[in-house]
C-alpha cells in the first residue's frame, strides 16, 4: 500500500499548474473589479501607451492587410492625401494639389517641399513612383494595393516635385486610394530591401513616428520624429507630435486590456468590447468610436463547396437569418448591415429589403432544391446533410454572435458550426480553401473596396473560378466619375452579389476605442484607424 | 481518521452525487436547452429564476454546467480507464519479464514522467486534434506512466510470494498465474492511485478545454465555459466564477474521497 502513497506523493508537483488555473481566474475577476477603483497613474506628458488586441504581424503598409499592423504602420508613414472622416473630401498631404483628368486616367499630383524620410532620404518624384511600382510588384503580397492599383499603367516623374499616374482604364477609385496607408510612401531605401526584411520591421518612412523597438507578442516601440512639420490638412498640430513615445503594448486578453485601462496602465484600449462600453461615460474613461467604412462584416460562402455551388442554398442561408435580433451583441457604433457596403461608404444605399427576416422564403428555396429535414431537424439531400463549418479566429470577438447565427440558422434546419481556431490554423485553413464560410470585413470609404473579395481576380475568399457579371458590375464601378452613373454601377454590382447570394452582409463594424481620461486630441481617421498626431497625455 | 476528514464525506459525497446524476440525467435536473437562449434574458446575475445567471446569449448557466458534466465527467473517467489499462498492462509486462525488458520499458517510463505532463497532453492533443474524447486520450496517455510504475513494483513484490511460487510448482501456465494470482494481488494499490487521479483528471480536462482544445462552441463543457466568460471577467463575473466553482468542488469532492477510501483500506 505504501507504494501507491508514494506514488501520489511524488505527482503531486506536477498537479501544481492546473490546480493554480481556477485560483488565477478568480484572482484575475477581483483585480479587473479592483482596478476600477484605482487611482489613475501619474504619467508623463509625453507618453502614450495603448492597448492592441492583436499581435503585430508585419509592418509593411504595403503588404499587410490586417487592422491591427495597419494601426501601428499608419503612425510610421504618411500617405500622398487625406481623407476627412466627416465628409469624405479628399485634402492635401503630402501632395499640395492634385489634377485628374476628364476619364480618370491620369492623375497629376504636386509634392511638398522639403519632406524627408527618417532615414534622411528627401521625398521627390522619382520616390512616389517607386512606391506605386513596388506595390505592383509585390502582387499578390499586397492584396490591397494591387486592387488600388488595378489597371496601373505606370507612373512617371514629370520634375522633381510632380508625379504623373496613368491607368490603362478609368480608375475612379484612385485619389482615394491614395489616402489610405497601404499606398504610403516608404523611403527609396526601405523598397530596396526583401518583402520578408520589411515586414520584420526594416522600413523607414517619412510619418509623425518613428520605429524603435519591436518585441515579438509583447509590444512595438515609436518615438516623435525631430523636425516632423507636414502632417496632413485634418491635423490641428502640423508639427512634431507631443506625444513623444507612443507605444503599442500588445494585451491579448480583452478584459485585462480593459482593467488596465481603467486603472491606467493603458492610455487607450484600441478594441473595447461590447460588454466593456458601459464603463465609459461622460466622466472618466471615454469611448471613440466609429463605424468602419466599406464591406460590411459579411458571411462568404466557399463556392466550391457542393451545397454552397446553388445559389437558392446560399440566398435561403441569408433569409434564415434574422439580423434585428444581432443588435443586443453589437457594440457602439455598429448596426445590422442594410447593404453589402456600410452606411459610411460612398455608394451606400438601403437596400435592407432584400436582407429582412424571411424564414419561408428560406424554406420555400430550400424545399425547391432538394434539401429536406432530416431526422434531427437538419436538411439533408441523399447522405449529405446541409451542414458548414465557419471557420474563424479564436481572437475574435464576434463568436457569440456567431452562436446566435447557428441558432437561428438551425430553425431553418442548416446546421452551421462555427469553429474558432487558433491564428496560424485558422490563417493555413483559409489559404487553402479549408472552410465552408470565412467572415471577412475590408475597410475603406470607396464603393471600390467591393473589388478586393468578390471578383475572380481578387483574394477571392469565394473561391470562384468564372467570372461573371459579379466581376463586371463591380469592375464597372472603378470606370465611371459621374456621381449618379456611379451610384447606378454600385447598385448593379450590389444587386449581383446579394441576387447570386455571393456575400451575406451580417453587420456594420465600428472601431471603439477607450481613451483614458487624461488623453485628449486622439481621432479616427476615415478608416476608423487612431491618428496620435494631436494627441496630448496630462500629466 | 480525523473528525475534521469524517466530517468532509457526506458535502464531498453530495457534490459528487449531483455531478453524476447531472452527467446521466441532464434533463430531469435541468430541461431547458442548454444551447438556445432568449435575448431579452441576457446577462443576467444569479436570482431565483436562473440560479447561476445567464449568459451572453441568454442561456441559463445553471443548464449549461449541468448539460455540460456529462462530457467533462467522461473524459474524466476515459482519462482515468485508459491511465489504468495501459500504465498496468505496461506494469504487468515489466513486473513479470524483468530483465532487459524491465529496463528498457521503464526506462521509457520515466522518459515520459520527466515530461511535463501538460506539455505531453498539448503535444497528443496537437496531434489527434481537438476534442472531448481526444483531451481524454492525451490526459490518459499522460498519466499512464504513474500507473505503470505502481503496477510494477506491486508485480514485483508480489511475484515473489508463496502462492505465485506454489501454483507455479503445480504446473500453472504463466499467463493464467499472471492473471489469476498475480494482478487481483496487485491491484489494490493501483485502485487507490485511480480514484485520486479521477479528481487531477476532471481538472486536467477542463484545462485543457479551457484552452480551447475541448469540444467546438457551442457546446457547453466546463472548461471552455469559463474560457467563455473570461472576456466578461468585468461586467458578468459569475459567467465565470460559477463554472470554476463547480469544477473545484468536483475536484476536490473525488481528491477527499478518494483519500478517504485509500487512509481505510490502509488501516484495515
Amino acid at each position: 500500500m505504501k507504494i501507491g502513497i508514494r506514488g501520489f506523493g511524488r505527482r503531486v508537483p506536477t498537479l501544481g499548474p492546473v490546480l493554480r488555473l481556477t485560483p488565477v481566474l478568480a484572482c484575475c475577476a477581483l483585480l479587473a473589479a479592483a482596478c476600477a477603483t484605482a487611482d489613475a497613474r501619474q504619467t508623463a506628458g509625453g507618453a502614450l501607451t495603448a492597448g492592441l488586441a492583436q499581435p503585430v504581424s508585419c509592418l509593411d503598409p504595403h503588404q499587410t492587410p490586417q487592422t491591427q499592423n495597419l494601426n501601428v504602420s499608419r503612425q510610421l508613414v504618411d500617405s500622398l492625401t487625406d481623407q476627412d472622416p466627416r465628409t469624405g473630401e479628399i485634402v492635401p498631404w503630402l501632395a499640395t494639389s492634385w489634377k485628374v483628368d476628364k476619364q480618370a486616367k491620369r492623375f497629376t499630383f504636386t509634392l511638398r517641399d522639403g519632406v524627408t524620410f527618417n532615414d534622411g532620404a528627401p521625398l521627390d518624384a522619382a520616390t512616389v513612383v517607386a512606391n506605386l511600382d513596388d506595390i505592383v510588384k509585390l502582387g499578390a503580397r499586397s492584396p490591397l494595393g494591387s486592387g488600388y492599383l488595378a489597371g496601373y499603367a505606370g507612373a512617371s516623374a514629370l520634375d522633381a516635385k510632380t508625379v504623373e499616374v496613368r491607368f490603362d482604364a478609368p480608375s475612379a477609385q484612385f485619389l482615394q486610394a491614395t489616402s489610405m496607408v497601404t499606398l504610403g510612401m516608404l523611403s527609396p531605401g526601405t523598397l530596396r530591401k526583401t518583402p520578408e526584411q520589411r515586414c520584420a520591421g526594416g522600413i523607414a518612412g517619412s510619418g509623425p513616428y518613428v520605429l524603435g523597438r519591436v518585441a515579438l507578442n509583447e509590444e512595438v516601440r515609436l518615438s516623435a520624429r525631430t523636425g516632423y512639420a507636414w502632417a496632413s490638412a485634418l491635423a490641428a498640430n502640423r508639427g512634431v507630435p507631443r506625444v513623444r513615445e507612443l507605444t503599442f503594448a500588445i494585451v491579448t486578453d480583452p478584459s485585462a486590456r480593459h482593467g488596465s485601462l481603467l486603472s491606467g496602465q493603458l492610455d487607450a484600449d484600441l478594441q473595447v468590447l461590447q460588454q466593456d462600453q458601459r464603463s465609459f461615460g461622460d466622466r472618466g474613461p471615454r469611448l471613440l468610436s466609429a463605424t468602419r467604412p466599406g464591406i460590411v462584416y459579411t458571411l462568404l460562402p466557399n463556392e466550391s463547396r457542393p451545397a454552397l455551388r446553388d445559389p437558392s442554398v446560399r440566398r435561403a442561408i441569408g433569409a434564415a437569418l434574422d439580423r434585428s435580433k444581432f443588435t443586443p451583441l453589437l457594440a457602439a457604433g455598429e448596426r445590422p448591415a442594410t447593404d453589402v457596403l456600410a452606411t459610411t461608404t460612398p455608394g451606400y444605399k438601403d437596400r435592407s429589403a432584400g436582407l429582412a427576416y424571411a424564414p419561408g422564403e428560406a424554406a420555400r428555396l430550400l424545399d425547391a432544391a432538394g434539401w429536406r429535414r432530416g431526422p434531427d431537424g437538419v436538411r439533408a439531400k441523399g447522405s449529405q446533410r446541409l451542414s458548414f463549418d465557419l471557420v474563424y479566429s479564436a481572437s475574435e470577438p464576434y463568436g457569440s454572435l456567431y452562436q446566435l447565427m447557428a441558432q437561428q440558422l438551425a430553425e431553418a434546419g442548416i446546421e452551421l458550426r462555427p469553429t474558432p481556431l487558433d491564428d496560424a490554423t485558422n490563417s493555413a485553413r483559409q489559404g487553402s480553401g479549408d472552410y465552408d464560410f470565412v467572415s471577412w470585413a475590408v475597410t475603406r470609404g470607396d464603393p471600390t473596396v467591393l473589388a478586393s473579395v468578390y471578383p475572380v481576380k481578387s483574394a477571392n475568399p469565394l473561391r470562384r473560378t468564372r467570372p461573371d457579371e459579379v466581376d463586371s458590375t463591380i469592375a464597372r464601378i472603378a470606370t465611371v466619375l459621374d456621381p449618379a452613373e456611379r451610384a447606378r454601377a454600385v447598385d448593379a454590382a450590389a444587386e449581383a452579389i446579394l441576387s447570386g447570394g455571393h456575400g451575406i452582409p451580417l453587420f456594420e463594424q465600428a472601431s471603439s476605442i477607450g481613451l483614458a481620461e487624461r488623453v485628449t486630441g486622439v481621432r479616427l481617421d476615415a478608416s476608423g484607424r487612431p491618428i496620435f498626431q494631436d494627441a496630448e497625455v496630462r500629466a | 481518521m480525523t473528525f475534521m476528514r469524517r466530517l468532509g464525506v457526506v458535502p464531498s459525497a453530495l457534490v459528487l452525487l449531483a455531478a453524476s446524476a447531472a452527467a446521466l440525467a441532464p434533463g430531469l435536473l435541468s430541461p431547458a436547452d442548454p444551447l438556445r437562449g432568449d435575448l431579452t434574458q441576457r446577462l443576467l446575475p444569479p436570482g431565483t429564476a436562473h440560479p447561476f445567471g445567464t449568459d451572453e446569449l441568454g442561456r441559463d448557466v445553471f443548464t449549461r454546467v449541468v448539460h455540460g458534466s456529462a462530457p467533462s465527467l467522461q473524459a474524466a473517467v476515459i482519462a482515468v480507464g485508459v491511465a489504468v489499462l495501459a500504465g498496468s498492462a505496461i506494469g504487468l509486462v515489466a513486473g513479470t519479464a524483468r530483465g532487459r525488458l524491465d529496463g528498457l520499458v521503464m526506462r521509457a517510463v520515466e522518459v515520459l514522467l520527466a515530461v511535463p505532463s501538460f506539455l505531453l497532453i498539448l503535444v497528443v492533443v496537437a496531434v489527434l486534434g481537438p476534442g472531448t474524447r481526444e483531451v481524454a486520450l492525451a490526459v490518459g496517455v499522460s498519466a499512464a506512466a504513474v500507473f505503470s510504475r505502481v503496477m510494477r513494483a506491486e508485480v514485483v513484490r508480489v511475484r515473489g510470494s508463496g502462492y505465485v511460487e506454489a501454483a507455479a510448482v503445480c504446473g500453472t501456465g504463466r499467463v493464467t498465474v499472471l492473471l489469476t494470482h498475480v494482478l487481483p494481488n496487485a491491484a489494490g494499490p493501483v485502485a487507490a492511485l485511480a480514484t485520486l487521479e479521477l479528481g487531477n483528471a476532471v481538472l486536467t480536462v477542463a484545462a485543457v478545454s479551457f484552452l480551447g482544445f475541448g469540444a467546438p462552441p457551442p457546446a457547453p463543457e466546463w472548461g471552455s465555459l469559463v474560457a467563455a466568460g473570461r472576456p466578461f471577467l468585468a461586467s458578468a463575473w459569475w459567467l465565470t466564477t460559477v463554472p470554476g466553482l463547480v469544477v473545484a468542488a468536483v475536484a476536490l469532492a473525488v481528491n477527499h474521497l478518494g483519500h478517504v477510501l485509500r487512509t481505510r483500506s490502509e488501516t484495515r
